[in-house]
């Protein structure tokens, strides 16, 4: 008797509603700890996803910035949001970076909160990755707060 | 319904009540409106009519069907008055008439015919029969027969006249079309009360000896501390302690290793602070996990404790990592 493998393909696909479930145990079980440890999983992911875009592009002579850019806009590609870099001033320790077509969009609107917590963390991962600076969370455009756009504004840690 | 989490305010309004001895609290309708006892915490009756009906949903009070009252439907108040009414005008301008008889000579008439100089006299044959407004005086020959309403107006006579509702509050007249007529409970502190309190002053007795400890040491003590971490997520600690910009986050807990999961995710979430958990229930499991996570635990009950808070308080005065040099490595410039 034979039987048909299976392929698994390389990549999991979840759906952004599957995700947020996933994320929504955790907060529900813990609370606002449940939302620092999303932070955290997205901070890490970040960190990952950055190592292995860098390692990837030819970064000769680039700047920060550019660099920077070329991550986040592989990041969009992934499906979390189309991110556009808005404000990046590492100097002064101010990035804002807004997600346009955000996949958690539906999410902030029906749970009338952000939702973004795996982003921002995201993001901090990225930008810790690339500089080796603590960036913190500063304050989101959120849909769920009646804003037209959704951001995430960070900055560096004192 | 165990679990539910009421507000501190709920708490301490709890916790006053079974110490100034309250078991039950009962509904008095006043000019200031519904009061309930000596609860003057809330700006408006109905702010703590909610409130008790949300400790009876969560158990804490145990409610009971006491009183009605007629509620004004224009201002909301419960401070009304009810007077009667012609049907014909609705003017509250009427009289109740009294019929009586004076039973030897069979005399019968409206009282007001008895009454002369305050006292009152058989219109027939003259006897003095006692004085009009004590009717424990009443001579025993005479009857009251039976009774009607005039109205003063338009002199229209009538057996039943309406009920009126006046509001002084609002100086509006209405009745019972319009009226709100709602139910007072009375609510009875229960068990799940006198438990709850009960924990929570034996919670303050059993920290006392860690807090006076830390206080010892120059901490500042903060209850129901609440701060913003990285991520932009607002945590709550049951406790925080600060020697200089050293800050110790400190939840209890009761046995419940989610606790202490929880502790370390909101620890991950303030760089820089110390956390520890304070155990009330003598878990070795949770001490074995405490080592895992790096969160020491605190648990009076064994002898060691102020070693391990010790150790956790000169951690806090060590010099920050922070300010040592660390090089700073950059990603992008790695591959140039």
């Amino acid at each position: 008797m034979t039987s048909e493998r299976t392929v698994i393909p390389e990549n999991l696909v979840l759906t952004s509603g599957s995700f947020l479930n996933l994320l929504n145990t955790l907060v529900n079980t813990f609370g606002s700890a449940g939302e620092s440890m999303i932070y955290q999983m997205g901070h890490e992911n970040g960190m990952v996803f950055c190592r292995e875009v860098v390692s990837k592009i030819n970064n000769e002579g680039e700047s920060l910035e550019d660099i920077f850019e070329k991550v986040i806009n592989s990041a969009s590609q992934i499906g979390w949001a189309n991110m556009v870099v808005e404000e990046f001033n590492p100097q002064n320790g101010k990035i804002k970076v807004v997600l346009q077509d955000n996949s958690f969009k539906q999410f902030c609107l029906r749970l009338n909160m952000p939702q973004c917590f795996f982003l921002r963390g995201y993001i901090s991962g990225i930008i810790k990755e690339l500089t080796n600076v603590d960036y913190q969370f500063s304050r989101s455009e959120c849909y769920a707060h009646g804003d037209e756009h959704c951001s995430i504004r960070l900055v560096a840690e004192d | 319904m165990s679990g539910v989490i009421i507000s501190d305010f709920e708490v301490e309004l709890l916790i006053s009540l079974v110490e100034k001895g309250v078991e039950q609290l009962q509904p008095l309708i006043t000019p200031e409106g519904i009061k309930y006892n000596d609860i003057n915490e809330f700006e408006t009756w109905q702010e703590t009519i909610k409130t008790l009906n949300r400790l009876e949903e969560t158990e804490f009070l145990t409610g009971e069907d006491f009183d009605r009252a007629i509620i004004c439907p224009s201002c909301d108040s419960p401070h009304v008055y009810s007077k009667y009414a012609c049907p014909i005008d609705r003017s509250i301008f009427i009289k109740k008439v009294i019929l009586v008889r004076h039973e030897p000579d069979g005399y019968s008439g409206e009282l007001e015919e008895f009454e002369q100089n305050g006292r009152l006299v058989c219109p027939k044959c003259g006897k003095d029969l006692g004085l009009a407004q004590d009717k424990e005086t009443w001579d025993s020959d005479l009857r009251e027969i039976g009774y009607s309403f005039e109205c003063e107006r338009n002199g229209h006579r009538f057996e039943r006249p309406l009920v009126v509702h006046y509001c002084p509050i609002c100086g509006s007249t209405f009745d019972y079309r319009t009226a709100r007529y709602i139910p007072l409970k009375a609510y009875t502190l229960s068990q799940k009360t006198y438990d709850m309190v009960k924990n929570t002053a034996d919670t303050e007795k059993l920290i006392k000896p860690i807090i006076d400890y830390l206080k010892q040491n120059k901490s500042q003590i903060q209850y129901e501390y609440e701060i913003k971490g990285v991520s932009g997520s607002t945590h709550q600690f049951d406790l925080a302690a600060t020697i200089g910009s050293s800050l110790l986050l400190i939840d209890y807990s009761f046995g419940d290793s989610q606790e202490l999961v929880a502790l370390l995710g909101k620890k991950m979430d303030i760089p820089g602070a110390e956390a520890a958990l304070i155990d009330f229930s003598d878990n070795e499991e949770l001490l074995n996990l405490g080592k895992v996570y790096n969160i020491p635990i605190i648990d009076t009950g064994k002898e060691n404790w102020v070693t391990t808070l010790q150790n956790v308080i000169e951690t806090m005065k060590q010099v920050p990592v922070e300010t040592k040099e660390t090089p700073r490595r950059r990603l992008w410039e790695r591959r140039r």
